[in-house]
């Protein structure tokens, strides 16, 4: 680890060596991270006690003369195929899929303007890829589908302006994306591929004048709310919007700091964490309570993406930083809500997914 | 608007619809919420508290088609559990195609799908089979897909994919997909003129002449990929092929039709007694590879008289025992070698034939590169360099870095044999991709790409101190995608935007007060573009698969400025990856076009860490630029196992930084035809690895820039190289 990291690298070290709770002493916990400007994928592994390290740098991308842009990576259900957008293309950008393990490359297929954010169907066999279009003219964008055991893009779904956030409720009946510059929630029926409703979660009288919400990402609800609530993150209006896909009601707000991105709840569906992109740090609300139990500061700047493990017991955080400095990954340990471990990585760290718990408990995916 | 075709009623997307769509997508009017199909349940009795959002009646989008439910039908899939009814009977479908079955669209002109045309599943006996999800994509540059239209963009035939759902042949797990594809023609507005050219020569007995025709649109452009259907009225006279070749039999008249989507030319033609009898073959007797040698050709009858407008074509052998190739002759009678060696030149005029001996010797070329300094940067990758003398009256080279790089580096280069680096700018990026620095010496440019907030745009940096610059301005506006490329010319700073993948024109005669003034591109689905450079009041913009165009910004002659361009002309070329193009006209006076490809995703391309295209490919096109109207590739630098990349041409050599491949040095001068690289015309190149860089021992050459008899060049992977180029001391074997 050559940067200083200061006090976040003291009281990881020294978390680290701190023991855990049975079961999750012993395991292994393997993700990975896309780098944006170094158009790698870093492979870590996280063991308890010990700490990070990265394992692998895998290579993505076809241009060295140019930055390819590894943006979004996901992990399929079985865990036997990680994928990974190139966002930036000539123009139209690419979804590589790779063997997870291995890490060899099994196939590519193009897809539209800077692909980003990815969901999976829970059998693994489609695949949603957001069209972010972020540097574009501000016209609707769309959602590609790829079939992807042959890899190849069956259709588009037209949503709005800068789809981002794709994901699938865990019955896999629905897609859900937020769109930036619409101030959209979008739902695509994943039995016809078409868009089966459309919300508006711009903010309502009282916020402001002027007041957008700007959502960037979009998460399912799990355990007792799954397949039926959803929590977009209002990245400009400094909120989560928890709402009811059923009725198509916000049911409740929660207020965060600078700039949510990201969004990840815990595999019981007790826990929202929401990166804080603009704030350095990580917010952790409890679902049950609507309470905010602890706001953790990230070891870098522009924190990105975050994913729990199956077990519940740890988050994984991206930190983008910026310039030459490079990004890190963190683990917050959410029984302590405290930063646990930072390891650095490449340029621009921000797509995440768990791959592997091992050996897989309760909870694991 | 053109007209409907006849093979379905083709309908533009009307504006209306095109209202409508960007309103669903920015979720416009007082909706809150709009649900598609199935209304919403009613709501729970007990709730937390919500926010006030009221649901909207379905809105006008066609819903799914009803599922049916195949009933008595043997086939086990189609009663397999659990998969929806318009999945399992998808098991009884053997094909999907359109409906018609020969789908056309012209240029401009979109078709409604579900309208104008459909696609349609079959059952093994060719019957319709409803209810069957079909989901489907075009990938073409050709046409697109969207929103239920398919618009027809360029002439060419795109695929449309087909793919329905089935159950899988085990009868459990996940639904498959199985894909069907169907050819769709992107035609041209019809063709309402054929002009036969005059081939300028006579049809005399026994001689074959090429005829060729255009077929011409109502706003006069050539058709593309139009067949011409030609016929002569008398065979026994002259007989004319598929490709336009007539054939002169007997003396007499006949007369040649052409014909194209209906519309039919005709061009009388006489066929004369042939009266050559002998064919003189002139030209220089001796040569080295690569000089192009005109050869020309004297029919003569049989009383020793010149037979003006004979019909003639070339050929070429070699006397060489191991091969018979080694040189070329084009139809104008240029004849260049490859490799030494004797070659026989046979002229056919009219059906007879003379002939000729030149004898070609090596070029002799070869010179030596030398590393004359180097300004080691082993940190970090990287980019672009400008060359240039300060005001201060030094010499300095900027580079840019990439992949994390963020800063612009400066070097003093006086001393070409000790690079100083003076000092370094500092951006929030993480690629400085670019740099220039304009004709005065006050202002630079540099690039931002992968910027913290993502607006990137550009930086000028004031260069009163040039050891030292120092920011004058950042600016973004629009520039948000990030600026790969720029270039000065004046007061006007040419950007290349990877957003909207148009050139952004912005005034920078107050580097303080940036403002854009303009901007242009072209009309194209997919478009990429990449770089700019401009030269006498022209700019040469590298579109990538759109190829090079050229705009007039200044020269005046097609009425463009330096903020209202206008289009000259475009080439593309089948290799695509258009990425970097240079004008330059030699001391001979003859003007070409320096093209350059970048091409990392092809089967031939290394895989170095175990994916495909990590390794570069692509050559250098040259071509005729004496009418910038009509662009003709004449000649190829290629070197075989790496790729291009940029190029500066001084003096009558090019400079190639060639990616893998290191320094290249090209001898440009004289007349160019065929593939410089094999004529013995690189005259040095110098590897631009280093054991000390950072990537060690991996060149990768980015830019070169010739400045004061030196040439400078960057390397991603070691930064920059000071190097000399000096004649070989050793006598060239001739």
């Amino acid at each position: 680890m050559s940067a200083r990291l200061g006090p976040v690298l003291f009281l990881a070290v020294l978390l680290s060596v701190l023991p855990g709770p049975a079961g999750a002493q012993d395991r292994e916990y393997r993700l990975y991270v896309a780098n944006e400007s170094s158009d790698l994928v870093s492979r870590v592994v996280f063991r308890p006690g010990e700490g990070l390290e990265v394992e692998k740098e895998i290579p993505v991308g076809i241009m060295p003369g140019d930055n390819d842009g590894a943006h979004g990576v996901s992990v399929s259900p079985d865990g036997r195929y990680w994928y990974v957008t190139i966002a930036h293309g000539t123009p139209r950008g690419y979804l590589w899929k790779f063997h997870a393990g291995p890490d060899t490359l099994v196939g590519r297929t193009r897809l539209g303007l800077f692909p980003a954010t990815m969901g999976l169907t829970p059998d693994g066999q489609f695949l949603l890829a957001v069209n972010f279009n972020l540097h574009g003219d501000m016209v609707p964008s769309d959602v590609s589908v790829v079939y992807t055991p042959e890899m190849i893009e069956v259709t588009r779904v037209r949503t709005c302006m800068m789809p981002h956030g794709s994901r699938v409720r865990p019955d896999g009946t629905r897609q859900y994306s937020a769109c930036m510059h619409s101030d959209l929630l979008v739902e695509i029926d994943l039995e016809t591929f078409e868009a089966s409703a459309r919300y508006d979660v711009s903010p309502v009288e009282g916020d402001g004048e002027g007041a957008v919400c700007s959502p960037t990402w979009v998460e399912p609800g799990m355990g007792a709310r799954a397949n039926r609530f959803v929590y977009v993150a209002c990245n400009r209006n400094r909120e989560v919007l928890e709402i009811d896909t059923d009725r198509w009601v916000v049911t409740r707000r929660f207020a965060t700091g600078l700039g949510p991105y990201n969004l990840e709840v815990t595999s019981g569906g007790d826990l929202l964490i929401a990166t804080l992109k603009g704030e350095q740090a990580v917010a952790v609300f409890d679902l049950e309570t609507g309470e905010e139990r602890a706001r953790i500061a990230t070891s870098r700047s522009v924190t990105h993406g975050v994913v729990a493990s199956p077990d519940g017991r740890y988050a994984f955080v991206s930190n983008e930083s910026a310039g030459s400095v490079r990004g890190t990954l963190d683990v917050i340990d959410l029984e302590t809500l405290t930063l646990v471990d930072t390891i650095e990585l490449r340029h621009q760290s921000g797509g995440i997914d768990f791959w592997s718990m091992v050996p897989a408990g309760p909870g694991a995916g | 608007m053109t007209q409907s075709h006849a093979t379905g009623a083709f309908r533009p997307l009307p504006p209306v619809l095109l209202f409508a769509l960007l309103i669903s997508g920015c979720g416009g009017g007082t909706s809150r919420a709009t649900v598609v199909g199935t209304p919403p349940p009613p709501p729970p009795a007990a709730e937390t508290p919500e926010t006030d959002r009221d649901i909207q009646p379905p809105d006008t989008t066609p819903a799914a088609p009803a599922d049916p439910e195949p009933v008595g039908d043997p086939d086990p899939l189609l009663q397999a559990r659990g998969y929806p009814a318009a999945v399992r009977i998808g098991a009884l479908v053997q094909d999907v195609r359109p409906e018609p079955a020969q789908v056309e669209v012209q240029v401009g002109d979109s078709l409604a799908l579900g309208e104008d045309v459909e696609f349609v599943a079959y059952d093994a006996n060719g019957e319709r089979v409803p209810g069957v999800r079909i989901l489907s994509r075009i990938e073409s540059r050709f046409a697109v897909l969207e929103e239920g239209f398919i618009r027809g963009v360029a002439e060419g035939e795109a695929e449309v994919r087909m793919a329905i759902q089935v159950p899988p042949a085990s009868g459990t797990g996940p639904a498959e997909i199985r894909t069907f594809t169907a050819s769709l023609w992107v035609v041209g507005p019809p063709v309402v003129t054929i002009e036969i050219e005059d081939p300028g020569v006579r049809f005399l007995t026994g001689s074959f002449v090429q005829l060729t025709a255009r077929a011409l649109a109502a706003d006069g452009n050539v058709r593309q990929s139009v067949e011409i259907e030609w016929a002569s009225d008398r065979r026994q006279v002259a007989t004319i092929d598929s490709r336009g070749f007539v054939q002169a039999i007997a003396p007499g008249a006949a007369t040649i039709t052409a014909v194209a989507e209906g519309v039919e030319a005709a061009r009388s033609i006489t066929i004369e007694e042939n009266p050559v009898t002998s064919v003189e073959v002139s030209g220089a007797s001796r040569a080295r590879t690569g000089d192009v040698v005109r050869f020309s050709v004297l029919a003569r009858d049989a009383g020793g008289a010149e037979v003006a407008g004979a019909p003639t074509a070339f050929s070429v052998t070699s006397f060489a025992e191991r091969t018979n190739s080694g040189a070329s002759i084009y139809a104008d009678g240029a004849f260049v070698a490859e490799r030494p060696g004797l070659y026989r030149v046979v002229a056919d005029a009219a059906g007879r034939t003379g002939q000729a001996l030149i004898e070609v010797v090596e070029r002799g070329v070869e010179h030596d590169a030398f590393v004359a300094g180097r300004g080691l940067v082993d940190e970090r990758p990287t980019s672009d360099l400008w060359a240039f003398t300060g005001n201060d009256g030094r010499d300095y080279v900027y580079t840019g870095t990439h992949d994390g790089g963020q800063r612009m580096l400066v070097w003093d280069v006086t001393d070409p044999a000790n690079p100083v680096l003076t000092d370094f700018v500092e951006v929030d990026a993480r690629v400085v991709n670019d740099v220039k620095v304009n004709a005065s010496a006050t202002v630079a440019a540099i690039t931002r790409e992968g910027a913290r907030d993502r607006r990137n745009g550009i930086i000028l940096l004031d260069l009163a101190d040039p050891a030292h610059p120092t920011i004058a301005s950042t600016y973004t506006r629009d520039l948000t995608g990030g600026v790969h490329n720029v270039f000065f010319a004046g007061s006007i700073l040419y950007a290349v935007h990877n957003g909207t993948f148009d050139v952004h024109i912005l005034d920078v005669s107050n580097p303080r007060g940036v403002r854009e003034v303009g901007r242009w591109g072209i009309d194209s689905p997919g478009k990429y573009l990449h770089d700019i450079w401009v030269l006498d009041g022209l700019a040469y913009v590298s579109y990538w698969n759109d190829g090079v165009v050229i705009l007039d910004v200044g020269d005046g002659r097609w009425n463009g400025t330096p903020t209202e361009p206008v289009e000259v002309s475009r080439y593309a070329y089948p290799e695509g990856n258009t990425h970097f193009a240079v004008p330059y006209t030699n001391a001979d006076g003859h003007r070409y076009l320096f093209v350059g490809d970048e091409i990392f995703d092809c089967e031939d391309c290394v895989s170095r860490n175990g994916h495909p295209g990590d390794g570069s490919r692509g050559f250098v096109h040259i071509l005729d630029l004496e009418d910038p109207e009509n662009l003709r590739e004449v000649a190829r630098y290629e070197v075989p196992e790496a790729g291009a990349h940029n190029l500066w041409i001084e003096d009558d050599r090019m400079y190639v930084a060639y990616y893998q491949a290191g320094l290249r040095v090209v001898d440009v001068s004289g007349e160019l035809r065929g593939d410089l690289y094999r004529q013995g015309r690189e005259m040095a190149w110098l590897p631009t690895g280093s054991p000390d860089g950072f990537v060690p021992n991996s060149p990768m050459a980015w830019g070169p820039h010739w400045f004061k008899g030196h040439v400078f060049v960057s390397d991603l992977n070691s930064g920059l190289w000071v190097v000399r180029i000096e004649p070989r001391r050793k006598a060239p074997v001739s």
